[in-house]
């Protein structure tokens, strides 16, 4: 099981739900790949790169293979591809180790410059995930059919979740480890000695200084396409806009 | 690197311990584990000449695991290089910590499985560890 990583320039992606059908990620993120691969960088897909719990077989290989070609081309121009695992690719976990162009991990500790980076999903953390994953899988399950029937659905929930995540900023008021779980973890892992933390899963893209160091959220490429450039340490947000 | 880092669980503590402050000494009963949030602490054992040091640990890194699991004396020394921040865990705050934060029992697994290879390439080895 690979944990510890050492990688000069890294770029980090996550929740492009490849063969999801709210997902436009497939021929938006390989252009993104070939400038990884040009840049001889390193890659990490931070969870939820391919959905495996809301697809069809079929809309998996179409949306997949392209993108793994694209991966291929990163390692053969010197680059590591890591692939964390993330919630809606949790079977993934049978493969911990190395499949196909990929390093399969839970979380991975990066050392980058003089930084130590953790690099997580974040899912685990999630209450509801924690609390209930059965019905949690349940739930995605049934959300997932109801993306099959009309996958603007995404967008009712973005607007779900943007409401509710806006409600508890305003109750944590200052306090930003408060302002949700995504927070109070980070802050944890800050605690035991990381000096930024990045998760995905929340689909919101933020950079964030918390008492202990950063938090930094990949966002998404389902419908947006955000990124996280690490360079001798230095961690960046970005979005890519080619 | 911002400022002080805080403990951010219930049950951890925070030290500080300067240049050349031994911070567990070997033979000593204790059962708290340390997380470096910043610095540099020396393992060693053994007194002079013959001591030998294990290993040089940074942020991030972790000791004094094995008396915090198995309740037994420290078996070595800990001595901060540089000014060191730490996270003390307690046996109970470690309970606490692994419901909270469940990757730190992989990263502590992983870290005891390393060091159980070294020593046995080490006896493999015939050498001296």
């Amino acid at each position: 099981m690979i944990l510890d990583i050492d990688e000069e320039r890294l770029f980090v992606i996550s929740d492009l739900h490849l063969g999801n059908p709210a997902s436009t990620a497939a021929t938006r993120v390989l252009p993104f790949l070939d400038y990884v691969a040009d840049e001889g960088a390193s890659l990490c897909i931070d969870g939820d790169g391919f959905d495996m719990l809301q697809t069809s077989f079929k809309r998996l290989v179409n949306a997949g293979v392209p993108v793994l070609a694209k991966l291929r081309r990163i390692t053969a121009n010197g680059g590591n591809v890591y692939y964390v695992v993330g919630n809606h690719d949790l079977v993934l976990e049978h493969f911990l180790d190395s499949i196909l162009a990929l390093e399969l991990s839970p979380f991975l500790n990066l050392r980058s410059g003089d930084a130590r980076i953790r690099i997580e999903h974040g899912h685990l953390y999630d209450p509801f995930f924690a609390r209930y994953p059965d019905l949690y899988e349940t739930a995605t399950h049934l959300a997932g059919l109801a993306l099959f029937v009309h996958a603007d659905v995404y967008r009712g929930w973005t607007w779900l979740s943007d409401k509710a995540d806006q409600r508890r900023r305003a109750r944590a008021g200052e306090d930003i480890t408060a302002a949700s779980y995504c927070h109070g973890a980070a802050e944890m892992l800050l605690s035991r000695g990381f000096d930024t933390v990045v998760f995905g899963h929340t689909h919101n893209p933020e950079h964030v200084q918390m008492p202990s160091g950063d938090y930094v959220n990949c966002g998404n490429w389902l419908r947006s396409a955000s990124y996280v450039e690490i360079d001798h340490g230095n961690v960046a947000l970005k979005k890519w806009n080619a | 690197m911002t400022g002080m880092r805080r403990s951010a669980q219930p049950g951890d503590s925070q030290r500080t311990a300067e240049a050349g402050e031994v911070i567990v000494r070997e033979g000593e009963d204790a059962s708290d584990m340390f997380v470096i949030q910043s610095g540099l602490v020396e393992i060693a054992r053994g007194d002079g000449e013959d001591r030998v040091v294990m290993a040089t640990l940074r942020n991030g890194d972790f000791f004094g695991e094995m008396s915090l699991l198995e309740s037994l004396p420290r078996e070595a020394d800990a001595t901060a290089v540089v000014r060191t921040e730490l996270l003390v865990i307690t046996q109970g705050g470690l309970l606490v910590r692994l419901r909270r934060d469940p990757t730190f029992a992989i990263e502590m697994l992983h870290r005891l499985s390393g060091r159980v290879r070294a020593l046995n390439a080490v006896v493999e080895g015939g050498g001296p560890p």
